[in-house]
């Protein structure tokens, strides 16, 4: 008898997944297909402020899938409906299969990083660091670049940082040092991947001038085209650690990133810092956590809204620089950073440093 | 809020104060180890149905007053792995613990056979899952007032069997946002219990849970018994998104009379 009851008690507990849990999705390219496109309609930040019609790439790309739909096929359509949005906040990438496009092997793709390469060549911190710098302070860590020096010959400090993410608050009071007595301070944030916005703030106090509104966030909160949290406003923070006010110049590139964007939103609110280079990358929003498909897939996207104090977004535009010059493969390779000297230059004929 | 902790932490310190002027005489340890097992299924999350698999400890402490009555305190942790049928690379580390204490009049002193209790007291239920360190994570956390009840029966002088049941009625229930992400948990993301105490007080409209042990003891001498358990818990909540969290788990202990 008592073996009776046992069977009953886990018949019940057993029910309730039944009873209680909702259907779980197959692994089929049209549900994979109808997952992923609803997913991004109703949890995806960016389609009012960047003017995108996401109704119109299902229109597009639907009809193309079909039971008989291959991964590989189904990932063409995927990876083009995301590069569509143009957002390197977003991506896509498969753990358990590599596809063969254009004869290479693909597994990532992420949206919005087609300049990244050129970008990446139009860089070299090398360069810099053996032609342009003395007094050097090698600060890195992990895979993380943190320099410090002076421009060689002049009383000019020279930052350079290729994430914003580090554990240590006070890390941009490590950076300073020794820099305190110099003219000016060139911030070269160029090729920065970005990391914490927290941290951003972190770093941008050492430079403040003021706390005025600099920003506002809003967050994905439901799956209507207009549901988003109330706007949470975000202030330049106020002066802390050790403390720079003097002229500022912040280099920029079309791979300056992320929260490297939100240290230059904050950087720009202050009177004396003056952006060069070319224009940021223009994402800005914190990503998803990461979403998963039937078929192995993972992804990612943004799912914030940050908007100007007058309600614009730079989402897609990125933060546009007072001068604008951009090194090409051939400066690099003959030894020249011309938007480093072009700061040179500034600082000397506009501010007499 | 801060009223409504103090009400919770007065509650745990009376019951507390209460079970230490009572008869010594019967105060029980126990501990358990076994399986865990379940379903897992969180809309926040993913899409996806996870089956939960791992390992289930749990502490209780008993307190038999003059009357019968018991002050029950139950700690139970589970770390577990959760796994999808679709794909094996959505593997996600899960960890469950729970704390209850509950208050159980006895409702018919005497020495039959079946003994029946009834009462309520607070449990705090967390349920956090891990992917990939913390490229994604889940939570759901519920600390509430609960109802409880309790039967045992002894079959023999050796055996006896008890079920214990409790439904919390009202209390703080703990979600991640629509996206599951937001500035919030950013924030404090070096504070995680300031994230897992900061949710709505609510009650059935936005929650349902249920705790169902089954108990079997066999008496090895005056101090030491066996333990046999079978438990189960079932957490439902439609607030942000859907989830559901069903564990089932099969444990042997010991129990010891103080």
């Amino acid at each position: 008898m008592k073996k009776y009851y046992v069977i009953v008690l886990l018949a019940v507990t057993f029910s309730c997944k039944e009873v209680f849990f909702e259907t779980e999705p197959s692994n089929d390219p049209e549900t994979n297909f109808e997952l992923f496109w609803t997913d991004f309609n109703e949890r995806y930040s960016l389609f009012g402020v960047r003017g995108w019609d996401w109704d119109s790439i299902y229109a597009v790309y639907r009809p193309q899938v079909n039971p008989n739909t291959t991964n590989q096929e189904l990932w063409v359509m995927c990876k083009a409906m995301i590069a569509y949005l143009d957002d390197s906040h977003t991506f896509i990438f498969s753990r358990d299969e590599k596809y063969m496009i254009d004869g290479e092997e693909e597994y990532f793709f992420a949206s919005g990083s087609e300049t990244h390469d050129q970008t990446e060549r139009e860089f070299s911190i090398d360069l810099i660091r053996d032609a342009y710098l003395e007094d050097l302070r090698d600060l890195s860590f992990d895979t993380d670049i943190y320099l410090s020096g002076k421009i060689s010959g002049e009383n000019i400090g020279y930052i350079y940082f290729d994430a914003v993410d580090v554990e240590d608050d006070r890390y941009m009071d490590l950076l300073l040092e020794g820099l305190e007595d110099s003219d000016a301070l060139i911030i070269d944030i160029r090729q920065n991947g970005g990391g914490n916005d927290i941290v951003a703030a972190e770093f941008a106090s050492r430079f403040s001038d003021n706390t005025s509104l600099t920003f506002t966030v809003e967050e994905k909160a439901g799956p209507g085209p207009n549901d988003f949290s109330p706007k949470i406003p975000f202030h330049a923070p106020p002066p802390r650690g050790r403390h720079y006010t003097k002229p500022i110049v912040v280099l920029t590139d079309n791979f300056t990133v992320s929260g490297a964007e939100i240290f230059l939103w904050y950087m720009k609110s202050y009177d004396h810092v003056t952006q060069i280079g070319t224009s940021t990358s223009g994402d800005f929003s914190d990503t998803s956590m990461r979403r998963f498909l039937p078929n192995g897939w993972q992804y990612q996207y943004s799912i914030m809204k940050y908007l100007s104090p007058d309600g614009q977004s730079l989402d897609g535009l990125g933060h546009r620089p007072d001068i604008e010059i951009r090194n090409s493969e051939a400066d690099i390779a003959a030894g020249k950073d011309v938007v480093l000297e072009r700061a040179m230059q500034y600082l000397e004929e506009e501010l007499g440093i | 809020m801060k009223k409504i902790y103090l009400l919770m932490g007065c509650t745990l310190l009376c019951a507390s104060i209460y079970a230490q002027s009572v008869s010594r005489n019967e105060d029980v340890l126990s501990l358990s180890l076994g399986y865990a097992s379940g379903a897992f299924q969180d809309q926040v999350f993913s899409p996806l149905t996870y089956d939960i698999r791992g390992t289930a400890v749990g502490l209780g402490y008993t307190k038999h007053t003059r009357g019968g009555d018991q002050i029950v305190i139950h700690l139970d942790f589970v770390t577990s792995l959760l796994s999808s049928d679709r794909s094996d690379k959505h593997d996600t580390d899960n960890y469950q613990g729970i704390l209850m204490a509950n208050y159980l009049h006895h409702l018919n002193p005497g020495k039959g056979a079946w003994q029946f209790l009834a009462g309520g007291g607070f449990q705090s239920y967390l349920n956090a899952s891990f992917f990939d360190g913390t490229e994604s994570i889940a939570f759901l956390g519920l600390h509430a007032f609960n109802i409880a009840g309790k039967v045992t029966y002894d079959l023999s002088e050796r055996h006896q069997f008890a079920a214990a049941l409790q439904i919390p009625v009202f209390g703080q229930l703990v979600r991640p946002p629509y996206t599951g992400w937001n500035k919030f948990i950013q924030e404090n993301e070096d504070t995680p219990l300031r994230i897992f105490t900061s949710g709505n007080w609510t009650s059935f409209q936005d929650f349902f849970g249920l705790n169902l042990a089954l108990n079997y003891y066999y008496r090895l001498s005056d101090r030491w018994r066996l333990l046999m358990q079978y438990d189960t818990r079932f957490y439902r909540s439609s607030t942000t998104e859907i989830t559901n969290i069903l564990a089932a788990n099969l444990r042997v202990g010991a129990t010891f009379n103080i």
